[in-house]
């Protein structure tokens, strides 16, 4: 299937970052693979929502 | 994903046209044979048309501009419709994907009207085995085949070496190909993303805590009044008893208060008669003084009016004539008849006679009836006067004997007070005055602290509620803070990615195309090395070590060394699909030719390529040696007539 160059992927996965760091980055990566021409907006909710699974405050 | 087939219809010469290509990764080529001019270009064009709305690719035969076929719009009646129509068929892991874009027409007068709302793009997909059209589907366009790196998978040959010019983004285009721009896009979308954190972290700051200082506040308020309050209560209750201890006392001086209330009454009473006596006395004494002269002058009056009423009883008043009127008769010697007296005798002695029997009292006969007037009018006053003063006596008479009375009852009410009790009754109602005052002044006083409770109650409310809004604001600036802090990691993530990947792309690139290139080039030993600077331009090193740019090399060396770099850059990049080439062998030589023709394949992969070449390039020796890759071969037949030009894609048997 023509799809996400694997390889940046296996890159990312190969090096030594925290492993949510490279979770958030590789869905960054998909978010902007699978949007096209979206304003501003649409990539701060995506990215909104991404930060979110990784963020979590204690109240 | 693969290229299925294309269908044309009426898109310039092409009337009506489909080629299939070959999809078997064995035989991975398919060669379009066409001599200039019959429309190889065009249906490159056709493809890009179809998927972008644009023919980027230059025609070399400018003859045919117009997109819809001329024969078509020549044999068309008027009033017919037709349409310019392209469909791409793709096979993406098994499933049919199609772009189609059709462009409608109607002829009238003998003229073409385009269709106003331009032409139409569709992406046909399958959804739950059902191949759905969807218009303007441009998002799907672009996850497969974006428009940035088509020309690196359809180009024309002849344009291969335009890729070495200066000017050329390659290194933008490698970061598309490669998808790096993706990483790119992150490391940029998540600083955006920090920015719109950090100004909203920054609005969030500056309220928070301030409502839990004001609620501490408010509390604390709270808290004072209420103390006051209690105190207050207190001294309202002190009062209360010492009000409660001044009434008993002053109860036992009641019978004594109103004698002091009576003897205050008599004072206020004797003041007014002494005073009303006063004023009478006064009234007495004026109207004697006014009326005495002529109490005096009373016989002499009464005379005065007797003696008058006699003349006027005797006829003496008032008198028959005026003694002056009959005067001024005879001294104009004039009757009041118009009679001269002066010549009748006998006339002037009647009026003499007149004269001698008229009373002089007639000169004064006017005074006496004035004063006799007047001197009714003062009898009559004075007749009055009895009655006045009389009614003055006797007014007089009953104040003083009200006087004397309640002065006697005065006198009596003095001797009972005369221990002075008013003293202390007046100490005891001072106190229990103020007593009272007090009260009420910390009544309302309470009053003033429940109303003000109240209110810092209401506040409070709305102090809590902003309170923990402000609990939420706190966690949200936490979070925000912590996804800042987050974001930054990643981004340096993704900076150290893209740095290293960019590098390592371009060795790989670097490597690929140097491999390929020293490959196919027919002088083995000519070139040693290939390198890339990191803007793609590529230097070639000589076997002297001296190295050259590709503009120094032959048009066949350049074609060559395209055709490398292409296929290098289609290794590294993300995609996977067909390559299209329009002419690539035109300037190469026999060798050149027969070296592409053998390793093109490998090169390739088993990736799909699609050659359009022309009868000169596609030489007996180039088709034998790819022979076992080639899956359909087709030649394009053109013809033209006065109706206009067509071009029709024969299959040729294998």
């Amino acid at each position: 299937m023509q799809g996400i160059n694997i390889d940046i992927i296996k890159y990312i996965r190969s090096r030594d970052y925290d492993e949510d760091v490279k979770k958030c980055l590789i869905e960054s990566i998909l978010i902007e693979y699978d949007k096209f021409a979206c304003d501003f907006h649409h990539y701060t909710n995506d990215y909104d929502k991404i930060l979110n699974k990784y963020i979590k405050v204690e109240e | 994903m693969k290229i299925d087939s294309v269908k044309i219809e009426n898109f310039r010469q092409y009337r009506d046209v489909k080629i299939d290509f070959s999809k078997d990764s064995n035989k991975n080529f398919t060669i379009i044979q066409g001599n200039n001019g019959t429309g190889k270009t065009t249906l490159l064009n056709a493809l890009s048309w179809c998927l972008y709305g644009e023919e980027i690719h230059d025609y070399k035969d400018e003859s045919s501009m117009n997109i819809c076929n001329n024969k078509t719009a020549y044999t068309a009646k008027n009033g017919e419709n037709f349409k310019v129509m392209v469909e791409i068929k793709f096979i993406d892991e098994d499933k049919p994907l199609i772009f189609n874009r059709t462009l409608h027409f109607h002829k009238t007068d003998d003229k073409l009207i385009k269709d106003a709302f331009g032409d139409e793009f569709q992406v046909g997909k399958m959804v739950e085995n059902q191949l759905e059209f969807t218009e303007n589907d441009y998002y799907t366009r672009e996850q497969k085949i974006p428009e940035d790196i088509e020309n690196y998978f359809f180009f024309d040959g002849a344009r291969l070496s335009e890729y070495f010019q200066k000017d050329k983004k390659i290194r933008e285009s490698v970061y598309n190909l490669s998808q790096l721009n993706l990483v790119e896009n992150v490391d940029k979308h998540l600083e955006k993303v920090i920015t719109k954190y950090s100004s909203k972290l920054k609005k969030i700051e500056p309220d928070l805590g301030k409502s839990v200082e004001d609620l501490t506040n408010a509390e604390i308020e709270i808290k004072n009044k209420e103390k006051l309050i209690e105190e207050s209560k207190e001294i309202i209750e002190e009062a209360k008893w010492h009000i409660k201890d001044y009434t008993e006392r002053l109860s036992k001086f009641d019978s004594i208060k109103k004698d002091i209330n009576r003897d205050k009454q008599l004072e206020k009473d004797l003041n007014i008669l002494n005073k009303e006596l006063n004023d009478l006395n006064n009234n007495k004494k004026n109207l004697i003084l006014k009326t005495y002269p002529y109490l005096l002058a009373y016989d002499t009056f009464t005379n005065f009016l007797d003696e008058g009423r006699k003349y006027v009883k005797n006829g003496y008043l008032p008198p028959d004539f005026k003694r002056e009127f009959i005067e001024e008769l005879l001294n104009n010697k004039k009757c009041l008849c118009g009679l001269d007296l002066s010549t009748h005798e006998e006339n002037r002695n009647n009026l003499e006679i007149i004269l001698k029997n008229t009373s002089p009292i007639t000169d004064i006969n006017d005074e006496i009836n004035i004063a006799l007037s007047k001197v009714k009018t003062i009898l009559q006053e004075i007749s009055k006067f009895k009655v006045s003063i009389t009614e003055i006596e006797e007014k007089i008479k009953n104040k003083e004997k009200e006087s004397s009375k309640k002065s006697e009852e005065r006198e009596s009410i003095s001797n009972q007070l005369k221990d002075n009790p008013e003293k202390e009754i007046t100490k005891y109602q001072y106190l229990k005055e103020k007593y009272s005052d007090s009260k009420d002044k910390h009544q309302r006083n309470i009053g003033r602290y429940e109303s003000e409770i109240r209110i810092l109650n209401d506040k409070i409310k709305t102090l809590k509620l902003k309170s923990s809004k402000e609990k939420s604001l706190k966690i949200e600036a936490e979070e925000l803070n912590q996804k800042i802090i987050f974001s930054k990691k990643v981004i340096q993530a993704a900076h150290e990615v893209n740095t290293n990947l960019t590098k390592e792309m371009k060795n790989r690139v670097e490597d690929l195309t140097q491999d390929k290139f020293i490959k196919i080039q027919w002088k083995k030993d000519e070139f040693t090395d290939i390198r890339l600077n990191e803007n793609y331009e590529i230097y070639i090193k000589n076997k002297l070590g001296d190295e050259e740019r590709p503009g120094d090399l032959s048009d066949g060396e350049k074609l060559c060394l395209g055709l490398c770099f292409i296929s290098a850059l289609h290794s590294i990049s993300g995609f996977n699909l067909p390559t299209i080439m329009d002419t690539p062998l035109g300037n190469l030589d026999k060798d050149m030719r027969h070296n592409i023709a053998k390793f093109l394949p490998e090169f390739v992969n088993g990736d799909q390529i699609i050659l359009l070449v022309t009868g000169t390039e596609y030489t007996d020796d180039f088709r034998d040696t790819l022979y076992d890759y080639i899956g359909k071969e087709y030649v394009i037949n053109w013809t033209g007539s006065e109706e206009g030009k067509e071009s029709k894609v024969i299959s040729n048997e294998l």
